[in-house]
């Protein structure tokens, strides 16, 4: 514990009116007190270093961003508060909650609540990456093998593309939209398009183009899949970024129809500025080039 | 298919965005519970309730639309309201009704079921949910409270020489011989400090119930494979029971859950409903966090109750329409 001289020293430049009292009621603080202090004060730290580090965009939606800052600095404030004392502490205590007992104390069960506080997120915090693996995308998404069309042979393309056409630029999710309705269908099948998503390799010269999109966190997240083949196996990481052009077709899997891509061109890319798409207006057509994607030569 | 695989980063991910997506709601419910210590007097809580019981408890129902709260934050506003003298029954109707009957929840789910009868759907859940809440307020004014509510907040009231069985049956009587606070002497500034401190005692209170109520749910959400349950969509009640259960183990909130159930398009109306109204009345986090206030007996009785309920009603919705 900071000795009562050096808390008042510390106070004297930040809080100088209750220094005074801090001055005059020198009793320590209970190490009750001063746990839940430190816990407010890690809480917010961690919440104000992903704000500032920018890692809260692999997390939750930025809509939600302000709002963890804000509390990071409410947590700290509150962290401070708790650390002076003022004469109100020589009342009984406020109404605060839990009531029935002292917060100056600590008994084993708090401890290990505080512990149970303090401990988890830290631990996830130096841990946690900056978005999920092949792992959570194999137990939230679509694993089943697509069905091949009706001979077995792989999905045939409705016209040939002439050797100066330039894939357009689309999203996944762009093309599970378009799978819901004939016209959708007609609008891009057959057409030469380049999509950017993380690889997942299914064997087989088979994978999935797999972006997540986020609703609030990314907990909520889901997973948007379109198959693709290759001529050979490409050799890349799991969930590695890549950008994928070929020419789309549709196939059914499930009663329904699906999108399938023949990948002419699979190619590693470098991670987007925001791994995930989100929701409001994201699942419709970007423009040409939103994604500067980098192709090699046709 | 192997139905379960543990990845710890997959989990740490999942675990700290259910965290930092709660602890600003969270924080701003013990706040307001700070606040309605440190400022509001104990009696004004019956005060402007309407004198019948019963729409005392349709009130609570509908009080959302004008104090929306998530099911993070409410939790702490209860339990401060329930010790400054609102009536059990009334609480826990605001706790029910509050996720679900509010203006972002209502447009949340209009925008997730575009072109699938949003209106319709909106109004359903919103309806339900009210109905839900308000039936299990009128039950539990009827239960002693010593059933219902856990030791420590039985024995509060004691400790400020008022007993909650007092408040309720002076609340029955239309309010009259509720004893007045004394007016307390202290500065604004020192009431602000007191109810920030109250409120940081109180957060770290739910906070513990958020942090095991997360861990559990991020278990579930990253690391069983949910293909295990698409079989059961076949059957209107299993569809349903299964949606529920997701709903319980996936513990997601009320703003955004709506988006989950209109990607199960192969899961009847019914279970989409039901998953939309009891997820934000019971989930795993708030199992734990319902603790804070309850008995645990009484606790898990609820939650079976209510998923009971919900199913029937759910069901026979989903039979008629």
């Amino acid at each position: 514990m900071i000795p009562f001289q050096v808390r008042a020293y510390m106070l004297d430049w930040t809080m100088p009116k209750l220094v005074q009292s801090v001055k005059a009621e020198p009793a320590p603080l209970g190490k009750g007190r001063l746990l839940a202090s430190l816990t407010l004060l890690e809480w917010g730290t961690i919440l104000i270093y992903f704000y500032c580090s920018g890692r809260l965009g692999a997390l939750l939606d930025q809509n939600f961003h302000p709002l963890v800052l804000i509390t990071g600095v409410l947590l700290g404030i509150s962290s401070a508060l708790l650390w002076c004392r003022d004469e109100t502490d020589s009342e009984p205590e406020p109404d605060c909650g839990c009531c029935e007992h002292s917060h100056e104390g600590v008994s084993l069960g708090r401890l290990l609540a505080f512990l149970v506080l303090m401990a988890p997120i830290a631990l996830a915090a130096m841990i946690s990456p900056d978005g999920y693996g092949s792992v959570m995308v194999r137990n939230r998404g679509i694993s089943e093998t697509v069905e091949r069309a009706a001979s077995g042979t792989p999905p045939m393309l409705k016209s040939e593309a002439s050797p100066s056409d330039e894939p357009a630029v689309v999203e996944v999710g762009d093309l599970i939209i378009a799978a819901q309705s004939p016209a959708g269908m007609a609008q891009y099948d057959g057409k030469r398009v380049a999509l950017l998503g993380q690889f997942c390799s299914l064997g087989d010269k088979q994978f999935e183009v797999v972006r997540m999109l986020m609703l609030c966190c990314a907990a909520d997240a889901q997973v948007l899949v379109v198959r693709a083949e290759a001529d050979k196996n490409p050799d890349l990481k799991p969930m590695q970024w890549v950008t994928v052009a070929g020419r789309v077709s549709f196939v059914k899997k499930g009663g329904r129809e699906v999108p399938f891509l023949a990948a002419e061109r699979v190619t590693p890319a470098p991670e987007p500025a925001d791994r995930y798409v989100h929701r409001g207006g994201t699942l419709q057509s970007v423009p040409p080039g939103h994604f500067k994607l980098q192709l090699p030569p046709h | 298919m192997n139905w379960f695989t543990f990845n710890l980063q997959d989990f740490s991910v999942a675990f700290l965005s259910i965290l930092f997506e709660g602890v600003p709601f969270m924080f701003i419910g013990t706040l307001i519970s700070g606040i309605i210590d440190a400022f509001v007097p104990s009696e004004t809580m019956t005060k402007y309730l309407p004198r019948n019981p019963l729409a005392a408890i349709a009130l609570s129902g509908v009080l959302g639309v004008v104090f929306p709260m998530c099911e993070c934050g409410v939790v702490p506003v209860i339990r401060r309201m329930i010790r400054k003298g609102l009536p059990v029954s009334c609480a826990l109707t605001y706790l029910l009704a509050a996720p679900i009957v509010n203006p972002i929840v209502a447009l949340s789910t209009f925008a997730a079921f575009r072109g699938q009868h949003p209106a319709f759907v909106m109004s359903m859940r919103i309806a339900l949910g009210f109905v839900v809440a308000f039936g299990c307020g009128l039950l539990v004014h009827r239960l002693p409270l010593s059933r219902v509510l856990n030791r420590q907040m039985l024995n509060f009231p004691s400790k400020r020489r008022l007993s909650l069985g007092s408040r309720l049956s002076a609340f029955a009587q239309g309010g009259e011989g509720l004893p007045a606070n004394p007016p307390s002497k202290k500065s604004f500034v020192k009431k602000m400090i007191g109810a920030v401190r109250c409120a940081s005692f109180d957060f770290l209170d739910v906070g513990f119930y958020l942090v095991i109520g997360a861990a559990i749910a991020s278990v579930f959400n990253t690391a069983v494979h949910r293909d295990a349950i698409l079989p059961l969509a076949q059957n209107s009640a299993l569809a349903t029971g299964s949606m529920m259960i997701l709903a319980l183990l996936l513990s997601l909130c009320s703003t955004s859950d709506a988006f989950i159930a209109a990607s199960f398009v192969t899961f009847p109306f019914a279970a989409k409903l039901a998953f939309m109204v009891f997820g934000p009345m019971m989930d795993v986090k708030l199992l734990f966090m319902y603790g804070l206030v309850f008995r645990k007996r009484f606790t898990i009785a609820f939650a079976f109750g209510l998923f009971l309920l919900i199913g029937a009603l759910c069901l026979g919705l989903g039979y008629f329409l």
